[in-house]
């Protein structure tokens, strides 16, 4: 037996055979979610590369699987890795039991992960970049809408994240030939900044982030949540990987101050378009572009405790974008919009989906007790540590998206008219009050609740 | 057909089906034009990997065209005109494209370790590929973009790995982006599940 048959193998053969009973939505969203929930606790039980005893019975889970001529290898220091990523699957999946998405969500979001975590465990790992176009592709059907054209927005996302493998793999061969060659400044800045051109496409770094708030407008919200809470988080965890793996990128500066500096434009720009947004699920995506540029600023920082902010800030992202997610799946489905002026007084008809939304939005901005804000605290001092010349325009961003809270705040709790009350499912009013309440818990409580999350960062030793 | 000779014929057959994969709105001529786009492309890429390898990526192209055409429905909803200004633009635009090509061709070729010739043929279809992503909106279109963009790196990528996961990796990339494409095509003649 080896990990990668373990934790991608037996996914992808799950995937396989929840397709062949899409239509039974309820077991689908059951099994995978099992699968999953079993999937990250084994992470964290089982021990990689070392003899299990069961009585007579001895097993040992061997790190490495060979496939024509290449491997792939899951050590025990990705169980931390492993025990995320399917734990935030089983979390989406689970909430598919209330927002219906499309037939094929539990199997393709299944697949795709499987093919994120293969990205991860192959090596060498610049061919990760063709297992992330894989899972990209695996990932389309989700966001669109049988019945519906193919929008913009998908078509963008495609586009732009296809055009990000061939860059990461010339970065690949480019790194290859510096590698023998250490000496040769051009070639290593070529690599660099091949690499860096690829992670942008992949990340939706600015400018390459316009089809974020497009999809989030198209596509189901909740799979649209999906894809922008597992693919950047994976992403940036692949990146973190070469980061480690490559000591040309990790003595960079150049490569740093540009994931700082673009973190910053995303925040920065982010924050603007969200003070303008009128519509509820584009707001989605402004708050995930400023939560890349969050990211990238606590990589681009290269120190420990911005490293701690990028590990525990992944749960508290997930749940207030799941939350969002789900909360704006209940409204869309009750309102048939999501525009702000079709939501007046959404507090009296939808309470509990209308209060998840305004306290993930103003979680996602940092405010003080909900569970982003102590991070972003600390974050944002050793910001200010460093250089003054980025707080202003940090600022400035988050300062946009309290203005949005406000608005959408303000919307809510106005007149509704004659409309009549149309109440939340119950199983959804309890995963709604529920969200919110772990995220109260972890703005009171974030060093207990998210100290776990550390452990993230032993994959990445050299880092 | 003496081997020197090869990669002007190969160069020559992307030149046309690029132009027409640009230019051209009837389905059926952009599909040969994609087959004959994947010739080329495998005339070049027997040079830097082997006759199966070259092969594979070969009936991958050719698989790919195969399910966007039978993607397409009987009668088109929605035909796309290309006025004669337009077209005229189109062609002028691929030009320039081609111009340009021919001018970094030798410095990118010193870098790649290809020679001049396949150079060119790798940089048309990126650049060819790259024109027709910025000049449509039709998923069909951009499909066939993504696919000659992937088709020029594919020529660049032979020649500095010839693994066989790559190469089959590319290949599921292929057909995974008509598959993609097909299911766009197909979309809004699909029962919606709302």
């Amino acid at each position: 037996m080896n990990a990668p048959l373990i934790w991608i193998g037996f996914p992808l053969v799950v995937s396989g055979i929840l397709l062949l009973f899409r239509r039974k939505r309820v077991l689908t969203v059951y099994i995978g979610s099992f699968v999953c929930i079993v999937l990250a606790f084994s992470a964290m039980v089982l021990p990689i590369g070392e003899v299990i005893s069961f009585g007579n019975l001895t097993v040992q889970i061997n790190p490495a699987m060979t496939i024509l001529g290449r491997q792939l290898i899951i050590e025990s220091a990705d169980s931390a890795i492993l025990s995320l990523v399917y734990g935030m699957t089983c979390f989406w999946f689970f909430g598919a039991l209330i927002s219906r998405p499309s037939p094929i969500f539990i199997s393709a979001g299944m697949a795709m992960v499987a093919f994120l975590v293969a990205a991860i465990a192959v090596d060498p790992f610049l061919f990760s970049a063709l297992l992330i176009e894989i899972a990209i592709l695996i990932s389309i059907p989700l966001i669109l809408r049988p019945g519906f054209p193919a929008g913009s927005g998908s078509q963008r996302y495609l586009v732009f994240l296809t055009l990000g493998m061939p860059f990461i793999l010339l970065a690949g061969w480019a790194l290859g030939g510096s590698g023998a060659n250490l000496g040769d400044p051009n070639l290593v800045l070529s690599a660099t900044f091949l690499l860096g051109l690829g992670f942008a496409f992949l990340l939706a770094v600015f400018p390459f982030y316009s089809w974020i708030p497009l999809v989030a407008d198209e596509a189901p919200p909740y799979a649209a949540g999906f894809l922008f809470s597992t693919l950047p988080v994976m992403i940036l965890i692949i990146l973190l990987d070469f980061i480690d793996g490559l000591a040309i990128i990790r003595e960079s500066n150049l490569f740093f101050q540009a994931l700082e500096f673009f973190g910053v434009v995303m925040i920065f720009t982010g924050g603007i378009w969200s003070a303008f947004q009128k519509n509820l699920a584009r707001l989605t995506g402004y708050a995930v572009i400023m939560e890349t540029g969050f990211f990238l600023i606590a990589i681009g920082m290269k120190s420990e405790s911005s490293l701690e902010y990028f590990a525990q800030s992944i749960v508290p992202r997930l749940v207030a974008i799941g939350l969002i997610c789900l909360a704006i799946t209940l409204v869309k489905r009750k309102e048939n919009s999501l525009d702000e002026k079709d939501l007046q007084g959404l507090f009296r008809r939808m309470p509990f989906s209308a209060g998840a939304i305004i306290t993930a939005i103003f979680s996602l901005a940092g405010l003080p007790l909900l569970a982003e804000f102590s991070l972003k605290l600390n974050l944002l001092t050793q910001v200010s540590i460093q250089s003054n010349a980025f707080i202003p325009w940090i600022y400035v961003g988050i300062l946009g998206m309290f203005i949005a809270g406000f608005r959408f705040l303000a919307v809510f709790i106005g007149s509704p008219g004659e409309t009549l009350p149309n109440l939340e499912p119950r199983l959804a009013r309890v995963l709604l009050v529920t969200g919110v309440i772990v995220l109260i818990l972890i703005g009171l409580f974030p060093s207990y609740l998210l100290g776990g999350q550390l452990d993230l960062l032993k994959t990445f030793p050299t880092f | 057909m003496t081997g020197d000779l090869i990669p002007y014929f190969s160069l020559f057959l992307i030149l046309l089906s690029t132009l027409e994969l640009l230019v051209g709105t009837r389905l059926r001529r952009m599909m040969i034009a994609l087959a004959i786009m994947y010739l080329g492309q495998f005339l070049l890429l027997i040079n830097n990997l082997s006759l199966g390898l070259s092969a594979v990526e070969l009936v991958a192209g050719w698989m790919a065209m195969a399910i966007l055409l039978a993607s397409q429905p009987s009668v088109e909803t929605h035909p796309q005109f290309i006025n004669r200004q337009g077209t005229i633009f189109r062609i002028i635009a691929a030009l320039v494209i081609w111009l340009l090509v021919f001018l970094i061709a030798p410095n990118v070729s010193l870098i790649s370790a290809l020679p001049t010739q396949a150079t060119w043929s790798a940089l048309i279809l990126i650049g060819m590929g790259l024109l027709q992503l910025g000049m449509t909106t039709r998923p069909v279109k951009v499909i066939i973009g993504l696919l000659t963009v992937l088709a020029g790196f594919e020529i660049f990528y032979a020649a500095v790995e010839n693994s066989v996961l790559v190469a089959g990796l590319l290949a599921m990339i292929t057909i995974g982006l008509a598959a993609v494409g097909a299911y766009m095509i197909t979309l809004p003649f699909l029962e919606s599940t709302e």
